[in-house]
């Protein structure tokens, strides 16, 4: 070592605690399905340093927090890849921390004397599922408001203590302002906390006994580096292309921005929490909380216990059948019920039987159009809901899909104006200019012109005011519009300034970490020849 | 030799003493540095005050025996912002009664109902409750009847004052 090196470690030992960090023994020798435990760390790596980028662009606020996200996502170069890989290394983290989670159980590597290695393992899962549902309803769009707001009713059911409950968590009896904050403070600042010191004690107890090892004794024997390091390796670099892959061709979902007022929405939760909500659709109103509350709770509490309901030093699980036959009939019932949640239909867009909301006649409210472009125009709707809004609302008199307008006796052109394709006029030259046109038609509505035929006619339909009388909500009108430009081949939610294009960079990331892949092959053949 | 006793006596309840102190002091000094924090976090949050009766249609103008929804602005105090925010609610009018309003946030979970004009029920969309034109719960996990909100009638004008009702409770109480 040089001298300064030498100066540098005598004073500051970080290659001495590198060195005894990495020098370990792997009981019955490295393999790739040890990397479980390493790659769901990746994967919280991955979401530390994405959030914290995030931190830069992010506005916890009701009025901002959606086009504050937007923003990153359409306008800031490589932010699609900065919010997609943190909304699907989340996804991933719960994937991984779920199989290690099984993988441990199955193998009986949670028995003495590693019970607190597997009870912090238990808390790790905890503190990723409260980042995830803490997560959501930053975006202040439709699922995380709704999810947030299911979860405040949730909360608020639990006999005595709810209100008050209700009242810490969301900061008062309504989804809103002190929502966003505190789960904010939550999300960025105590859970990952948590999470990190959770993470070094489930380490240094790991350390304490070692790896459990093959069910079988085994003489092999391998070292953590560097034969499970390169393994690692290869399996954080495979990690990597599945996110890189997914944030460039599954890009992270619009579904509109938050709405209190809308009735059309299905609120959904986050695919962990779905085997809840279908299981609140089977328990009576007065068994609410046994779904809601003590479900989650007693779950908890027996795979907190598993130690000590599962004590013989067995481990193979092909000697423990009745551990295996619960663990089949709890996780298949789980994935049952997570399936059956997720297929759940939309009642209101299956049967479009009429509006939802309060019709645009029967509505008193009215204020003349504001100046400026209108909330709805300046935000990124989501056209999945805007088509269902579309079915509800608009479908009447536009036609299936906007294609043909239905005949309106006494207008000048005779019939409904189609939207798709729509007047070439309307639609303008930019995505704004597209918006603006539309947003006008449903904010204040319009009389069409008479016919020029027929004398002292008057058109038979008009366009309804949707926005100015309340009929619709802002975001609705968001999703709306965002629906019909996706009609006429127009996306709301392009990406304008990408960095590098989605699916180019996902290529170029591809060829990048197949030569750790190769590399790292080779460098592990060439340990095992040197042995 | 007596002193000697006393001087051994000492030495561990010294030991004892310091490490009370120590032990006591920290939790003090936590105590004082940490009540107001968790305090702050606590505390209920500031409660809105009740809300003025707003007018919402001409009863005239409402159907007869067919829900319908109508929107207005109340306002409402969300921390430090208060904004006048639009509500929707269904009023029923049958025959010359008085007409029934009804609060559209669901009394399981607080999604929002809506009036679902072929079926003729009010539907939920987040878990399926379903509920008849007078609110009962005809099937899905409602543990209440849809919540009523208070009504005014003057000069054939309908007034209603908001009000919040915390959902999943057989009891029906103001938030």
């Amino acid at each position: 070592m040089s001298r300064f090196g030498d100066w540098f470690e005598s004073r500051l030992p970080i290659g001495r605690t590198l060195r005894g960090m990495l020098d370990e023994e792997v009981p019955g020798g490295a393999k790739f399905v040890y990397a479980l435990g390493s790659a769901t760390l990746l994967t919280f790596l991955v979401l530390a340093v994405t959030g914290v980028v995030q931190l830069f662009f992010y506005a916890p606020t009701t009025a901002a927090a959606y086009a504050s996200v937007n923003y990153l996502r359409f306008q800031v170069p490589f932010g699609w890849l900065v919010h997609g890989l943190h909304y699907w290394a989340a996804t991933l983290m719960v994937v991984l921390a779920l199989l290690h989670l099984v993988q441990v159980f199955l193998w009986g590597a949670f028995k003495k004397p590693r019970e607190m290695t597997w009870i912090l393992g238990v808390l790790l899962l905890l503190g990723t599922l409260a980042a995830t549902y803490t997560g959501n309803p930053l975006a202040w769009d439709e699922k995380g408001y709704w999810a947030a707001r299911v979860g405040a009713g949730i909360i608020g059911s639990v006999p005595l203590v709810g209100g008050w409950l209700r009242d810490v968590v969301f900061g008062g009896t309504i989804v809103g302002q002190l929502t966003i904050t505190r789960f904010f403070g939550l999300h960025i600042a105590v859970i990952p906390l948590l999470i990190g010191s959770i993470i070094a004690l489930h380490l240094i107890t790991f350390r304490k006994e070692g790896a459990a090892g093959p069910i079988r004794p085994s003489t092999k024997t391998g070292a953590f580096y560097p034969d499970q390091v390169l393994r690692d390796l290869i399996v954080f670099a495979v990690v990597l292309v599945v996110l890189v892959g997914l944030s460039a061709f599954l890009l992270t979902p619009v579904t509109g921005p938050a709405d209190a007022l809308d009735a059309s929405y299905v609120g959904r939760p986050d695919w962990p929490f779905l085997f809840i909500f279908q299981l609140l659709k089977y328990l009576p109103g007065q068994l609410e909380v046994v779904g809601t509350i003590g479900v989650p709770v007693l779950g908890t509490l027996l795979l907190l216990l598993v130690p000590w309901l599962d004590r013989s030093p067995e481990r193979s699980p092909a000697k423990r059948p009745a551990v295996l036959a619960i663990f089949v009939v709890v996780s298949g019932a789980l994935v049952a019920l997570s399936i059956l949640g997720a297929q759940t239909s939309t009642p209101a867009a299956v049967a479009p039987v009429g509006p939802p909301g309060p019709t645009p006649e029967a509505s008193i409210v009215s204020t003349p159009p504001g100046p400026g472009p209108s909330l709805a125009s300046n935000q990124v709707g989501g056209a999945a809901h805007g088509q269902e809004l579309y079915v509800l609302y608009c479908q009447e008199c536009h036609g299936a899909r906007g294609v043909k307008g239905v005949e309106n006796p006494g207008s000048a052109d005779g019939e409904v104006p189609s939207l798709n394709p729509i007047d070439p006029a309307l639609a303008g030259k930019t995505r704004q200019t597209f918006v603006a046109g539309l947003d006008t038609f449903l904010q204040n509505g319009s009389v069409p012109s008479e016919s020029t035929s027929t004398p002292n006619a008057s058109p038979r339909l008009k366009m309804p005011s949707f926005g100015n009388t309340n009929a619709l909500t802002q975001p609705q009108i968001a999703d709306l519009e965002a629906y019909i430009m996706q009609l006429n081949g127009v996306d709301r939610a392009a990406i304008a300034r990408p960095g590098v294009v989605p699916k180019t960079y996902f290529w170029i990331s591809l060829v990048g970490l197949a030569i750790v892949v190769i590399s790292g092959s080779a460098a592990i053949v060439s340990v095992e020849r040197g042995r | 030799m007596a002193a000697q006793e006393r001087s051994d006596q000492a030495v561990v309840s010294r030991r004892g003493f310091v490490g009370w102190t120590l032990g006591l002091g920290a939790g003090v000094v936590a105590l004082v540095a940490g009540v107001p924090q968790i305090g702050a976090l606590l505390a209920t949050p500031r409660s809105a005050a009740p809300n003025e009766f707003v007018d919402v249609g001409k009863l005239a103008d409402l159907p007869d025996g067919e829900p319908v929804g109508l929107t207005f602005l109340a306002e409402s105090i969300d921390g430090y912002n208060a904004e006048q925010l639009p509500h929707t609610v269904w009023v029923v009018k049958t025959g010359t009664g008085d007409p029934i309003v009804f609060s559209p946030v669901c009394t399981h979970l607080g999604c929002q109902v809506f009036w679902d004009k072929g079926a003729r029920h009010f539907v939920c969309p987040c878990h399926n409750s379903v509920f008849t034109k007078d609110g009962a719960v005809v099937s899905g996990p409602a543990p209440r009847p849809l919540d009523t909100l208070p009504t005014k009638i003057k000069d054939g004008i309908l007034s209603v004052r908001w009000v919040d009702f915390t959902p999943g409770t057989t009891a029906k109480t103001p938030v």
